[in-house]
């Protein structure tokens, strides 16, 4: 059995206010200072984006905005580091199959 | 466009020291950096809607910061935020995207402190979700309070896997290994080095019991040969190497792992002292190119200076002393320090910048990834995350004849993805090297284009339209 989640620490922090975002039409927790990638982890999912080429997943790697594997589309703006975002009341999050904009069907 | 006496790009130990330090001189200063929070990656400040209710669980390096961020905020500094300097537009002049806006600042003196990121090392299944690097697990637990749920393994070659480990630990996960490519005999011949920092040496070794005590694994003389997962890491292949770094044949074994956390060092982030047209050198221990400067940290360009990991991997001692360096250096220059301020200033933080200098050496010699490592990356490995290229396709261009960094990327692709390289330039140079018989410099430093980070199109039209509306 895997468990590839990530567990908010319990004691010793207040967190922010609580609060949802929809990621892919489902509502998730999370608490204000949270990233959206954080949110996620903590919800128990790590895929965030899938490949253009290959279609293989990929989840958060570097945690510091700069290799790029965590972009999702964030309130309909595309390639959206969500590992430097704060998750926001209300944020809508999809996830991006290949290139935004491209249509995965043009390029095979 | 804006004008200041000195901006400061990057508010980690070497930008907030210079900052400090440049304020106190008189100067009008403009500390700038990309994130939100003030303390770059090391000192790690938690997100503002979060109350810690006992910050020294966070460690010392969170109260120094605090201490740092406090004064740089009560002196004359101009602080931005949320402000990505992306590109250069003239002499000492940065492009820059502050918030969603973008604009010019144009500085008498430049501090370039854009600092490091971790170094990594690819082998089959590192792209699989649940591979993250040691720093992101760090920034998950140290800023956002969490930790895995599942078992963990620290895999890697250097001190930084032992305060990961403990601060994980600290957070309740479960550390099934750690794992050093350095062999406990390799650490003992070569721990002369580490007797100028005993401190060091001690602190290391309490977490090394911490570890132990938790029931965790510390494997010396090991590696990791491969993440196992569909979509998410299961299992990671862990083997014996030897001096050399290569794998012993039988020492093979798996481990039900859920989170793989890779340590192999750091790479210096040097697109901005790049676009500036900064000189560099090759750096063998540093496994790349780096910006040359002299002992007052001016870099080739007058008036741009350099401190901290951006001018080599050397630690936060080194980057706190070479950040107030350069800030002193640069208000010499302006006329704002007297001959005998600079020299007792100087005389204050050269030592300390030698002796730090010295233990920084002894790491990068020690520690850090053998050609080995990349050696064995099967060609069908994703080397380039970003444009998803093989091992096996940078090795065939090398063979059609492709001779720099530049030649591969036009080839390629490796590189022309949004990380810009950061990821994959210092293993395609490796790789290149590998199968060529040349040099890794032979093949040239990587090409940094503007913006060294995506920057919206709109964005960029508002300052053009705004720059029409002027003119």
């Amino acid at each position: 059995m895997t468990d590839n989640g990530f567990t908010r620490i319990a004691g010793g922090i207040q967190r922010g206010k609580q609060f949802s975002i929809q990621v892919d039409g489902q509502p998730i927790v999370a608490f204000a200072g949270e990233t959206v990638a954080a949110a996620l982890l903590a919800s128990g999912r790590l895929p965030l984006r899938h490949t253009e080429k290959h279609e293989k997943p990929r989840g958060i790697f570097c945690g510091m905005g700069i290799c790029f594997d965590c972009l999702m589309t964030v309130n309909g703006m595309c390639n959206v580091r969500t590992c430097i975002t704060p998750a926001e009341p209300g944020m809508i999050v999809t996830t991006q199959y290949g290139l935004p904009g491209v249509s995965a069907d043009d390029n095979h | 466009m804006i004008t200041t006496d000195i901006a400061i790009v990057g508010s980690g130990p070497a930008g907030l020291a210079a900052a400090i330090e440049a304020a106190t001189s008189g100067a009008r200063v403009v500390l700038l950096d990309e994130h939100l929070r003030l303390g770059g990656q090391f000192f790690k400040q938690v997100p503002s809607c979060f109350t810690i209710e006992d910050p020294s669980r966070l460690g010392k390096e969170y109260s120094v910061g605090q201490e740092f961020i406090r004064l740089v905020s009560s002196d004359k500094v101009d602080l931005w935020l949320d402000s990505l300097v992306w590109g250069v537009a003239g002499d000492r002049t940065l492009a820059i995207r502050r918030g969603s806006d973008c604009l010019q600042l144009k500085a008498e003196k430049v501090i370039v402190a854009t600092g490091a990121y971790d170094r990594p090392v690819p082998f089959p299944g590192w792209t699989l979700p649940g591979v993250i690097t040691a720093g992101a697990a760090q920034t998950l637990v140290k800023n956002q309070w969490m930790v895995p749920s599942g078992r963990v393994l620290l895999v890697g070659s250097g001190p930084f896997q032992l305060p990961v480990a403990h601060q994980l630990l600290q957070g309740g996960a479960k550390i099934a290994a750690v794992v050093e490519s350095l062999s406990f005999s390799g650490l003992l011949r070569t721990s002369l080095g580490a007797l100028g920092r005993p401190d060091r040496g001690l602190e290391g070794l309490g977490y090394w019991l911490e570890i132990r005590r938790s029931g965790a694994q510390f494997l010396f003389g090991h590696t990791i040969i491969e993440a196992i997962g569909e979509r998410e890491v299961r299992a990671a292949v862990i083997a014996a190497v030897d001096d050399a770094g290569r794998v012993k044949p039988g020492s093979e074994r798996t481990m039900e792992v859920d989170t793989i956390c890779t340590a192999f060092g750091f790479l210096p982030s040097t697109q901005v002292t790049s676009l500036l047209g900064c000189a560099d050198r090759f750096d063998e221990e540093a496994g790349g190119f780096l910006p040359t400067h002299d002992e007052y940290q001016e870099t080739s360009v007058a008036g741009v200076f350099v401190a901290g990991e951006t001018s080599g991997i050397g630690g936060s001692d080194v980057a706190l002393a070479e950040g107030r360096l350069a800030a002193v250096a640069a208000a010499w220059q302006f006329g704002r320090l007297s001959q005998s301020d600079v020299d007792s200033k100087l005389a204050a933080i050269r030592p300390k910048l030698q002796a730090a200098r010295r233990f920084a050496a002894y790491l990068q010699r020690t520690f850090g990834p053998k050609p080995a490592a990349f050696e064995r990356i099967p060609d069908d490995t994703v080397v380039c995350r970003c444009e998803e290229v093989t091992a096996g396709d940078v090795r065939r261009a090398v063979l059609d004849g492709a001779d720099s960094l530049k030649a591969v990327k036009i080839r390629t692709r490796a590189g022309m993805g949004p990380c810009q390289g950061r990821i994959c330039s210092s293993t395609v140079a490796t790789l290149a090297s590998l199968v060529s018989g040349k040099p890794v410099e032979a093949f040239g430093a990587p090409s940094v284009r503007p913006p060294v980070k995506p920057v919206r199109l709109g964005a960029l039209a508002d300052q053009a339209r705004e720059g029409l509306r002027r003119s």
